[in-house]
């Protein structure tokens, strides 16, 4: 078997990070290869060495046997290196064509003379998209503008740009993370189509389902080093998270039986209108008492984030009422709802949950710096803060070089732990949690898994939303429905099979 | 990621020089220079003309007769309307409408200064430079409401407020407040009780014990602030070392003492009587600004103060807490229960209280009729918005930048007389500058300093320190 | 031995020599320096026209001219003093603007000579410089060094409105005037009181603008006017009398400029143009540096009128043949009216 591409010894360090610690990664060709690991292990900094984004401070890079230097995306281009970002790196108001030939613009033989102004060749383009989305599979409209593409077909459009520009290795960079399950199978068809015309496929992930399924070969990375490498045949899900984690992981939440008290959150028909104004949210109501997790599911979009939202006061109910241990709440400002013993961990941690510019210490005070110990008065008391967030980066787990590094450089899995240290440190009677772990890597999940069970058994009420039916199954006591806006039932999680609930998720109701 | 994969703390100390916020417009300011001086050489074709242009410059704006005082004098202003700049900036506020707020400022200080006679110093000046700040605020306040209230973008509805505010100000200046008078077309003159002290009339304003006893009041008080700080620091540091996790059940460890409790108070006491009785004796037998023609005023302190209180309130309280997150992200401020209305238009009145105070300054201090003329201010708060964005919005970075236009400003006419090099150089060269601050990638390619620390600017998903 | 004392002897005498020839040049040489308003040396105005007078006596006289624009009214007193404390021997300062910091530094610095165009200084009650105990400025004012170049702005104001009249078809003229300040007011009083002696039923508009620098205004003023049946438009107001000018070319109609010939400064508008009231700043900025070159300059205020050239109305150019004979002829017996004062402006200061 040949080597299509060899890394040996890449060493690359970052201001108090050392990123990548010699490591050897081989590429056979015509194989998929999944690199696995939790977010931070180095991965990805490794994929930026092959694709020239990074300069590695040691180390050597080969193609076919080939010592070769990639000082930027050209060179690998070049050396038929290509790679699709897990953000896509396509302009959205330029068609198909436009965005596959940016940066190797063909022109048409007539015009070449104007140099510069000559005339794209747009149709001769389209026409080589064509053949090779037909080559393999990849279901690409090449006069389609970006924008009004799925994001399914986006990630064609950027395999398809990597193959036009004649790649023969393929990086793929979390292709999964923005599929959905469907989605990601059709994609495992078309990598495999691929290879087996003689590509090479690089498969970033840490969805470990998906690795046993597609993947030839397997690499893991932990803490910037190669730690093993495995044949899918060999290996189970346990054996590669424990390699991945460098421990014992537990894939299955081990929990007590709940012990409800009182009710914390009382939601009485409440109706709310998304930002369209459409009723997001029809008429629902439910309970959360103390000591109980109650589980929010739903495919995404039946209304879940808007009534998240308006349990948390960011959205006002148009109809309906909402109390909190017996204070009405329906129309609590966020502070109101923060200051009545409140917890969110919203959907989307960098646009709602942290402040990226703001440091580690910072953000961990985001809802509380206002308050004693935090604060005299309008001043802060910084030592104080310091102590709070030494405190929480070590209770809390949270890879940062210290208190003060920026929240936007930590991985998704750390910034998603500030968000929880910030939330779940308080003596919080009511948590909200929306999509506590959206993706994040199995260590961090089973982190926070724990976090939220560890809160319930302490007394709080919690709400969980999630799309993932694993999740509301493994941390849930009672599971509610969520579909068009409306409850359809709220089952005892106990008794609760996946198949009624994909049946109540696709708007089947059990009890009608 | 692990400890013991930490750099070597050397390596690191240089990427924190290379990567810090002070080398770009460090090299900014010196290529611009460079490119000025080259400009200079081509243009009068002999490299002697460069001299005479960068020595005249430099004697003008520091060794000559005045010089700095002038030099100085042109800080003042720029230090207050770059201090509401960048307030904005934290808040994520592009104030372009300080020039208009200045206005604003001078023309509510000088209906307050002449309005009242009579009073005495103690409370006229104050409450002018409140008038003035009042004013700025309340017109920069607009803006803000209006961003939170319709959307409408502060850059568009600033920039229209200037007109209206210069608009404003003249018809005041030719009607109500008209000095009928004068043959100009300015303003009565302020109340002398209101005016802003030359440093060179300190002696004799002190020798009114009322001016003493202000002088006494502001002595004591920062006294007061720096004992308390102190204080606070090292209370604040024993009661964090064994601090409880939860919110609220952190306590400090031991009751300060009676004496030390109220050490703040003594020393400010001390500080303020010793001054209040020492200084106005002291003044009249030494006194190092002897010179009648020197117009340095005391808005000198008021810039430095300024400065202090903006970086406090930015960087110290809650108040700045909140501004900063609003301007970084919205979305983070309301989910964290802030309001963005309250920051806003909170944000806005700052700026524009700076602004309107550096226009007071100039009435009460600068103006030659203590009175607004027509056509008072020219281009400080265009310059403001390129001081803001070279000293990176910090409040110590902007009283360096600011002196640094203000002695260029000042430097360029002596420059223009002793080299005949046109004085509008410097604007090309402070425009170099601008350009080559807001366009960092020029700077690292000139001096081959590297990027890829910060891999956010490469516009990708993944980033250094910790992401793999 | 003996050669050497005489050479060293011969090397002192030269050093000595050159030394009084280097300390005589330098103190010989004048310098002069002119502070310009905030509209700028180039301003096609006053600013440009004096510097014009200083260039042309320095330039006769062989002394060093030099000029600081200043960008704002508080930069004056500083720019008067970057050329005293330079050694300058003559500051001119340009606008009644100036008045008060060229006041100040006069008395800061008794041994420099001052000018300031525009502006008379009379004992002002409360003023801080020369305050109505005083009978004469520049007498016992403490303004000894200083010499005032006024204007009679009323007088070639009087010429102009007399064109004015004579060429108007409707019979209505107009002014769109600057700020209500003596020079503006002096122009405006002249120039109705003109029309009115070229022809008893003439009607005479105007409007002040609280601006120099405001043509938008001007215009719009200008055309309000225009609308009022007025068709010769004087525009006595720098840059915003300029947007008078505008409106009257746009509608084809006749304009009359201010300060200097505007055919030459402002041609976007000749077409326009029938003349211009020109007050020659540069005449008598000349004709003063004169004075102080004969060491003749007593201080004091000189005034530019009709009599000694210091203003009068620019060329017709275009204009030369559509202008009747007739009104040559009246304006020719209102010139020699002033000089001998028989006419009258009218105007009260």
């Amino acid at each position: 078997m040949t080597l299509a591409l060899q890394a040996a010894g890449i060493t690359k360090r970052f201001p108090g990070v050392l990123a990548n610690d010699k490591v050897d990664f081989d590429l056979a060709r015509g194989e998929i290869h999944a690199l696995l690991g939790e977010n931070g292990a180095g991965k990805s900094t490794l994929m930026n060495i092959l694709y020239g984004l990074y300069q590695p401070d040691e180390g050597q890079i080969l193609v076919n046997g080939q010592p070769i230097a990639i000082t930027n995306p050209h060179d690998a281009i070049a050396h038929g290196i290509g790679m699709v970002h897990q953000h896509f790196m396509l302009v959205p108001p330029l068609t198909v064509t436009e965005n596959i030939m940016l940066g190797q613009e063909s022109v048409l033989k007539a015009s070449r003379a104007l140099g510069q102004l000559a005339l794209l060749d747009r149709r001769g383009a389209a026409q080589r998209i064509r053949e090779l989305s037909q080559q393999y599979g990849l279901e690409v409209d090449p006069d389609a503008t970006v924008r009004d593409l799925p994001v399914g077909a986006q990630q064609r459009v950027e395999i398809v740009k990597a193959l036009y520009r004649a790649a023969e290795i393929l990086i793929l960079d979390e292709p999964t993370a923005v599929l959905t399950p469907q989605e990601a199978d059709d994609l495992f068809v078309i990598m495999r189509g691929m290879v087996k015309t003689g590509k090479s496929i690089v498969f970033i992930t840490h969805k470990l389902r998906e690795v046993l399924a597609v993947a030839d070969q397997i690499s893991v990375m932990r803490g910037g080093k190669m730690v093993g490498h495995a044949n899918p045949a060999d290996a189970t899900s346990e054996s590669l998270a424990q390699l991945m984690v460098g421990r014992q992981v537990l894939l299955q939440i081990d929990k007590a039986d709940p012990h409800p008290g009182q009710v914390v959150l009382k939601v009485s028909d409440i109706s709310v209108r998304d930002d369209r104004q459409h009723m997001a949210v029809d008429g629902v109501s439910f309970e959360v008492r103390a000591g109980e997790v109650l589980g929010i599911a739903g495919v995404q979009g039946n209304g879940q984030t808007e009534l998240a939202e308006a349990v948390t006061g960011l959205r006002h109910p148009v109809k309906g009422s909402m109390s909190i241990l017996g204070h009405d709440s329906t129309h609590a400002t966020p502070r109101h709802v923060i200051e009545a013993g409140a917890a969110h961990i919203p959907e989307d941690r960098q646009k709602h949950g942290l402040v990226l510019s703001f440091s580690v210490r910072d953000n961990l005070v985001l809802c509380t710096y206002y308050r004693s110990p935090f604060a005299h008065g309008v001043s802060i008391n910084f030592p104080m803060l310091e102590r709070n967030a030494d405190d929480l980066i070590r209770m809390f787990d949270i890879r940062a070089p210290g208190s003060d590094t920026l929240v936007g450089t930590l991985s998704g899995g750390n910034q998603q732990k500030v968000i929880v240290a910030r939330e779940l440190a308080r003596q919080v009677k009511l948590v909200i949690a929306n999509q506590p772990t959206r993706g994040l890597d199995v260590g961090s999940i089973e982190f926070i898994h724990g976090r939220i069970i560890q809160a319930r058994d302490k007394g709080a009420a919690v709400l969980l939303v999630s799309a993932e039916l694993d999740e509301i199954m493994s941390l849930s006591d009672r599971i509610a429905v969520m579909y068009k806006g409306r409850i359809l039932d709220i089952i005892d999680a106990k008794t609760a099979s996946r198949e009624q609930l994909g049946l109540l998720m696709a708007g089947v109701a059990s009890r009608q | 990621m692990k400890t013991e994969s930490f750099a070597p703390r050397k390596w690191l100390a240089l990427s924190r020089l290379t990567n810090s916020a002070f080398l770009l417009p460090l090299l900014a300011l010196v290529t611009a220079l460079i490119l000025g001086a080259i400009i200079i050489w081509v243009t009068s074709g002999s490299i002697g003309t460069v001299f005479d242009a960068f020595g005249g410059l430099i004697r003008g704006a520091l060794f000559k007769e005045r010089g700095l005082s002038e030099s100085l004098i042109a800080t003042v202003p720029y230090v207050f309307l770059s201090l509401a700049v960048a307030v904005g900036f934290k808040a994520g506020l592009f104030n372009i409408g300080v020039e208009g707020q200045f206005y604003m400022g001078a023309i509510s200080a000088v209906f307050v200064g002449q309005l009242a006679t009579g009073l005495p110093a103690i409370i006229h000046l104050p409450l002018t430079l409140l008038a003035g700040a009042a004013g700025g605020a309340l017109w920069a306040a607009i803006p803000g409401y209006l961003k939170v209230r319709t959307g409408a973008h502060e850059v568009i509805t600033t920039i229209m407020l200037n007109y209206v505010a210069f608009r404003f100000t003249e018809l005041i200046i030719s009607g109500p407040l008209r000095d009928i008078h004068s043959t100009a077309v300015q303003t009565t003159r302020v109340a002398s009780s209101a005016e802003v002290w030359l440093l060179y009339e300190v002696p004799a304003r002190l020798q009114d014990p009322l001016n003493a006893f202000a002088v006494a009041l502001i002595a004591g008080f920062i006294a007061f602030l720096v004992s308390r700080t102190i204080r606070r620091r090292r209370e604040r540091i024993a009661a964090a070392a064994p601090m409880v996790l939860s919110v609220g059940r952190g306590k400090p460890t031991r009751a300060p003492g009676i004496l030390s409790r109220h050490s703040s108070l003594v020393t400010a006491i001390v500080a303020g009587v010793a001054t209040g009785v020492l200084l106005p004796i002291l003044t009249r037998l030494w006194w190092p600004f002897t010179d009648q023609y020197d117009r340095l005023h005391i808005g000198v302190l008021f810039a430095i103060a300024a400065a202090v209180a903006v970086w406090w309130l930015i960087g110290k309280t809650t108040i700045g807490f909140e501004l900063r997150t609003v301007g970084a992200n919205p979305n983070a401020a309301i989910y964290a229960g802030m309001s963005i209305t309250k920051n806003v238009v909170l944000a806005m009145a700052i700026s524009g209280a700076l602004a309107g105070i550096a226009g007071t300054i100039e009435v009460l201090g600068v103006s030659i009729c203590r009175c607004l003329p027509l056509f008072f201010s020219s281009g400080y708060g265009f310059d403001s918005i390129a001081i803001s964005l070279l000293a990176n919005n910090s409040p110590f970075g902007i009283l360096g930048v600011a002196f640094l236009f203000g002695a260029m400003r000042n430097g360029a006419d002596l420059m223009e007389l002793s080299s005949g090099v046109s004085k509008y150089i410097i604007s090309l060269m402070q425009a170099l500058i601008l350009l080559f601050v807001s366009a960092p990638p020029i700077i690292r390619w000139l001096y081959r300093i590297r990027t890829e620390q910060k891999g956010q600017r490469l516009g990708l998903p993944g980033s250094w320190g910790g992401k793999a | 031995m003996r050669k050497s004392y005489v050479s060293i002897a011969a090397m002192i005498t030269a050093a000595t020599l050159l030394a009084a020839c280097a300390g005589g040049g330098a103190s010989s040489k004048l310098k002069v320096g002119l502070v310009t308003d905030t509209g700028g040396v180039n301003d096609k105005s006053f600013n440009q026209s004096a510097w014009t007078g200083v260039q042309k006596a320095a330039t006769e006289f062989g002394w060093d001219a030099k000029f600081i624009e200043s960008k704002q009214p508080t930069d004056y007193e500083k720019n008067i003093d970057q050329f005293a404390t330079e050694k300058y021997d003559v500051i001119v300062t340009v606008g009644f603007l100036m008045g008060d910091a060229t006041a100040a530094k006069a008395i800061q610095y008794p041994n420099i000579k001052f000018s300031i165009i525009d502006n008379a200084f009379f004992p002002t009650k409360g003023a801080k410089v020369c305050d109505d105990s005083k009978k004469d400025c520049y007498v016992d004012g403490g303004l000894k060094n200083v010499t005032s170049l006024m204007f009679q702005e009323d007088e070639v104001g009087f010429l102009a409105g007399v064109v004015a009249a004579g060429i108007s078809k409707t019979g209505t003229v107009c002014t769109v005037a600057g700020m209500e300040i003596p020079p503006v007011v002096k122009f405006v009083t002249g120039y109705e009181a003109g029309a009115k002696w070229m022809n008893a039923s003439a009607k005479a508009l105007h409007v002040y603008i609280p601006s120099f620098v405001d043509p938008a205004k001007g215009k719009e003023v200008g055309n309000s006017m225009i609308s009022q049946s007025c068709d010769v438009v004087f525009g006595a107001g720098g840059n915003t009398g300029n947007g008078g000018l505008l409106a009257a070319k746009e509608k084809s109609l006749a304009a009359i400029g201010v300060d200097v010939d505007q055919y030459n400064t402002y041609p976007e508008v000749k077409d326009a143009l029938v003349t211009s009231a020109t007050k020659n700043v540069d005449v008598a900025v000349y004709e003063y540096l004169k004075t102080v070159n004969a060491k003749s300059d007593k201080g004091g205020i000189l005034t530019a009128n009709i009599k000694n050239a210091g203003i009068g109305l620019a060329p017709f150019h275009d204009w030369d043949s559509k202008v009747s004979d007739a009104v040559k002829a009246k304006v020719k017996e209102a010139t020699d009216g002033l000089k001998a004062g028989t006419i009258k402006t009218g105007y009260q200061p």
